[in-house]
């Protein structure tokens, strides 16, 4: 599958490859569900927050 | 260290020359052991230094870095000089400019004697390369100084230049000085330019010094940030009116005891030198590592795309990253941006109730060269993970975060304190991180 993706893994390597994915995308899926639609993407990273003093 | 250096180039009592041979001299002894440059500038280090000592001799004087000998991160581009970062697909790359930071150090007089070695590509902590070989803690040689700034860590620890410039997408500044024992900046997201130096994660990624002390970093990055600024702590300032938050959950979870005691008696000293310790609760710092991780495990192959192809090229837990992070969903990396947003909003709210937070800088001390697992408190876990543990999330959050060293544990491996401040708030954050050096009786001369 990797393969035809193009993605230059070796179809026998997926399942050892993916192993830490399967683990983090359950947790990270129930954390992208309390998202609101209102909530945008940062697309310009400020962690100022438009605060710029010291 | 370094303002210790500035005195004796103006009182004549040595030369830029003489402080560039000797910092080459001991990087030629204690590098076939340490393994911390993976290059030495020597013959143009020597010619640049002879040339200051000609400025200083007419009567200019280009301010506290003068003269004085430092090394960089084998990612960061100096031109003429091969910049590999600890791969073979760039092992014969010669950088025709440098980077803004070499540039800004340049200008302000430093002398570049080497480019230090790292983590392949800088995408983990151990700088245990399996091109180039480990790189060697100076405090034990048979343990990890950390990464992927390794070899800037174990330079400036093993007394070679005062001060060396890292890099850090996960921690890679702050880790290294805590497994090494030196003060370790990453500065606020943005604040110093990536110009001219390899990317790993685009929105991760911050440059910044490991130095011998907290004023060394602060005269570094009088000079990398832009303007004109003046980051220098007060002398003989402490902690008076400074809230210092003590985070209750997560941080102080699963720690080596040595490193919670250490941290414990910086909070000590902390209060002892005027600071009020406030203990209060943090945002789910899991949350923050998760959002980060699918963030760098995105960022690093469009990073690197050009030479995926080159499979045989990767060293093995690189390559598996890589792997990983083409096989993440774009929707997983989109979400994660978007939980972003609002992690650095809800983190921002921790500001209003103190000035700054203590944490360790890692859970445990040096890990051997070779360890997978390591024990921490009783538990064993993957050392990739425990080590980034509490330095990650900051680099999603973009704060300023400074790892200085606070103590050792049994075996006299050192132990990093982390202390986070507000975005731009670095100027506050070096004056409590100086104080904190003098409270503990760390020698800053």
């Amino acid at each position: 599958m990797a393969q035809a993706l193009g993605l230059g893994v070796p179809d026998a390597d997926v399942t050892r490859v993916v192993a830490p994915l399967v683990a983090l995308e359950p947790a990270f899926r129930r954390l992208a569900a309390t998202l609101d639609s209102n909530e945008d993407i940062a697309v310009t990273f400020d962690p100022a927050m438009g605060e710029t003093a010291q | 260290m370094i303002s210790g250096m500035a005195q004796a180039l103006r009182a004549k009592k040595v030369s830029c020359r003489e402080l560039v041979d000797s910092a080459i001299d001991r990087a030629g002894k204690l590098n076939p052991e340490l393994n911390a440059f993976l290059t030495m500038m020597s013959d143009g280090a020597r010619r640049r230094a002879s040339e200051l000592d000609k400025e200083f001799a007419k009567g200019i004087d280009r301010g506290p870095l003068h003269g004085i000998p430092i090394a960089v991160k084998d990612l960061i581009h100096v031109r003429g000089v091969r910049t590999t970062a600890g791969s073979p697909l760039f092992n014969n790359f010669v950088a025709d400019e440098s980077a803004d930071v070499v540039l800004r150090l340049e200008k302000a007089g430093a002398v570049i004697i080497g480019k230090t070695g790292l983590h392949e590509l800088a995408y983990g902590i151990t700088s245990n390369n399996p091109h180039f070989g480990p790189v060697r803690n100076p405090h034990d040689r048979g343990r990890i100084p950390g990464g992927s700034s390794g070899g800037s860590g174990a330079a400036v620890a093993a007394g070679i230049v005062p001060m060396a410039l890292g890099t850090d997408t996960g921690g890679s500044i702050r880790i290294p000085a805590s497994f090494c024992g030196c003060v370790g900046l990453k500065p606020t997201f943005g604040l110093v330019s990536k110009r001219g130096v390899l990317p790993l994660g685009f929105s991760l990624d911050h440059i910044g010094p490991l130095s011998a002390t907290v004023d060394d970093t602060a005269i570094t990055l009088n000079a990398i940030a832009p303007g004109n600024p003046d980051y220098r702590p007060y002398a003989g300032g402490d902690l008076r009116g400074v809230r210092v938050g003590r985070p209750s959950n997560f941080y102080f979870d699963r720690l080596q005891p040595a490193v919670a005691a250490r941290v414990d008696e910086a909070l000590l000293a902390a209060e002892r030198s005027g600071a009020q310790v406030v203990t209060l609760a943090v945002p789910d710092v899991e949350e923050w590592n998760a959002v980060a991780r699918v963030v760098l495990l995105a960022e690093a192959p469009a990073a690197l795309e050009a030479h995926l192809h080159q499979r045989d090229k990767f060293g093995p837990d690189v390559l598996a990253l890589l792997d990983q992070g083409r096989m993440l969903p774009a929707t997983m990396y989109i979400q994660a941006q978007r939980l972003r947003s609002r992690i650095v909003r809800e983190a921002q709210k921790l500001w209003t109730q103190v000035d700054c937070l203590f944490t360790p800088a890692t859970p445990t001390t040096a890990p051997e060269i070779g360890a997978t697992e390591i024990d921490v408190g009783g538990t064993s876990e993957d050392v990739r993970l425990a080590t980034t543990r509490l330095s990650r999330g900051i680099n999603l959050l973009g704060f300023p975060a400074l790892s200085l060293p606070c103590g050792s544990d049994p075996a006299g491996l050192p132990v990093g304190l982390q202390i986070v401040a507000p975005a731009m708030a670095e100027k506050k954050l070096l004056n409590i991180g100086c104080a904190v050096e003098r409270a503990l009786g760390i020698q800053t001369a």
